[in-house]
């Protein structure tokens, strides 16, 4: 990959990158270098994407697949609900929302946050995370239950 | 929940916490650029990568009530009372002698994992754990940890992992030794009965505190391969039945299966919902599956499992799930135990209709 297209890549994809991977470790040092290991291999990487669409899902798989690797590797990974980094300054309606997302189980967390961060279909998150259909479906829903719960009224749909 | 109000919190903890430029990131990479080649995008392969030797499965002794005694969580003992007093469900099991001793001991550098033995039901079995923590402040800080284990048979593990979750229970600390502790946990009685042979993968131990280290969660990698001989989880019965429908006014629901157990007392049905009202013409069950929940879950507050006179209303509601092969959906619920064998009459009653059912 050139520099240029490299640079543009990142600019475009460093949040959708970061913050599906802070999605899963909820920890912000991890996800900065987890995220930094990603655009290396973005980097490195010898094939071709066919659309900026084919890069962005390849990106989210690979990190995805890190994350897998990072817990695998029986790093340590910091489980606070809230990131003691998360600014203190922020209004308490986004703390309120990153934090009761970032509470629901990893099974409902993630495709939580490639619905309603990514805006990602149920077929396309099921190829990013290589599971089916309706347990993505199943997933999204019983998420949705638990932040329904949690959010107040008007945070919720 | 409203999607550019999270978009907007995500955001924020990007800017504010993923900082590197452009300009750093490339030069990063180019620093990194031999040791990384040709990605492999295949997700199912790192499924199949379980790099553990699969060895026989360690045998789970059934024992006589005798020597059940003898055990740690042994009726004369109290072990399995005096750490998890509050189930006397579990304990009257272990003292009928329905109990499997495993005793196998996995440790890293922070903990010492025993799975110590299995018993409970065919429909709800348990899994007795022993964990010591190794790291005297963070044992010191935290009366409970919580243990989270995968519970599946070896092709699912290694290959369809994805799609379960894992088991969690919390542990309490031992009143006699500090940095011990106790965990009883559910498992799933379609992997542990029929003389399966299960994989026990204790994945992850978690705590509330942790002011030392500011993990919270620390991962493990802890495998234990267990056969359970069928005799050493007490026996349930079950029963088919056919010709019992609920009708809901918007659903009916057909009554297949009745598994009572000495946990709770499960009922499964079955429903078509392919022309329903309810389903306002959707084909694909998961775009209407929240109605269907809701009607199920409206019409079950109606439900009462009478045995010898005693009533008992629902103790937990189940969601549905459809098949995608014959578009029939199945649902479930459970009632408290009852004693099925000496009962002599037992009937349910759904809205307006009562069902014999012994």
């Amino acid at each position: 990959m050139t520099d240029e297209k490299f640079l543009c890549a990142y600019e475009k994809f460093r949040n959708t990158v970061y913050s599906v991977i802070f999605s899963y470790v909820r920890n912000a040092d991890d996800a900065s270098e987890l995220s930094q290991d990603t655009f290396i291999k973005l980097y490195t990487y010898e094939g071709g994407f066919d659309s900026d669409d084919h890069m962005k899902a390849w990106l989210i798989r690979v990190a995805v697949n890190g994350c897998n690797d990072h817990f695998r590797k029986r790093r340590h990974v910091s489980d606070s609900p809230i990131p003691e980094d998360l600014p203190s300054g922020e209004e308490h309606e986004l703390d309120e929302i990153i934090a009761e997302v970032m509470k629901l189980p990893e099974k409902y967390r993630i495709p939580i946050h490639l619905f309603y961060y990514e805006e990602y279909s149920v077929s396309e998150i099921s190829d990013i995370l290589g599971i089916s259909e309706s347990t993505v479906k199943t997933r999204l829903r019983r998420g949705r239950e638990k932040l329904k719960k949690a959010l107040r009224k008007e945070d919720w749909l | 929940m409203k999607y550019d109000r999270y978009k907007k919190a995500m955001d924020n903890v990007c800017d504010k916490n993923f900082t590197l430029t452009a300009a750093e990131m490339l030069e990063k990479a180019k620093a990194s650029s031999d040791t990384e080649r040709n990605i492999t995008m295949n997700n199912k392969g790192k499924r199949n990568m379980i790099a553990r030797i699969i060895g026989a499965a360690a045998a789970c002794s059934v024992l006589s009530v005798t020597a059940v005694s003898a055990m740690g969580y042994g009726p004369l003992s109290g072990s399995f009372r005096k750490f998890f007093g509050k189930d006397e469900v579990t304990a009257d099991i272990i003292d009928q002698g329905h109990y499997c001793e495993i005793d196998e001991v996995l440790s890293d550098s922070i903990f010492t994992v025993d799975l110590d033995s299995v018993t409970g039901d065919k429909s709800s079995p348990k899994l007795i754990f022993d964990v010591t923590v190794n790291d005297e402040k963070l044992a010191a800080e935290n009366d409970r940890l919580m243990l989270s284990a995968y519970i599946l048979d070896e092709y699912r593990y290694a290959n369809e992992l994805d799609n379960y979750s894992m088991w969690e229970a919390y542990g309490e600390k031992d009143p006699d030794t500090s940095n011990v502790y106790h965990i009883c946990m559910d498992g799933p009685s379609a992997f542990m009965i029929n003389g399966a042979d299960a994989v026990v993968a204790v994945r992850k131990i978690s705590f509330d505190s942790d002011t030392v280290n500011q993990k919270f969660t620390y991962d493990v990698d802890m495998e234990y391969r267990i056969h359970v001989p069928e005799e050493a989880l007490k026996d349930t019965f079950a029963e088919c039945y056919s010709g019992i429908t609920l009708h809901s006014g918007n659903v009916d629901y057909d009554l297949c299966y009745a598994e009572y157990g000495s946990y709770d007392s499960m009922f499964q049905f079955t429903f078509d919902f392919l022309g329903t009202e309810l389903a306002g013409g959707e084909t694909d069950f998961y775009e209407a599956e929240y109605k269907f929940d809701d009607d199920w879950h409206r019409f079950a507050d109606s439900f009462v499992l009478t045995v010898d006179g005693t009533e008992y209303t629902v103790k937990e509601k189940g969601y549905a799930g459809c098949n995608a092969d014959d578009g029939r959906c199945s649902t479930w619920l459970t009632f408290p135990a009852v004693n099925y064998d000496s009962a002599e009459s037992i009937t349910f009653t759904a809205g307006n209709e009562t069902f014999t059912l012994k």
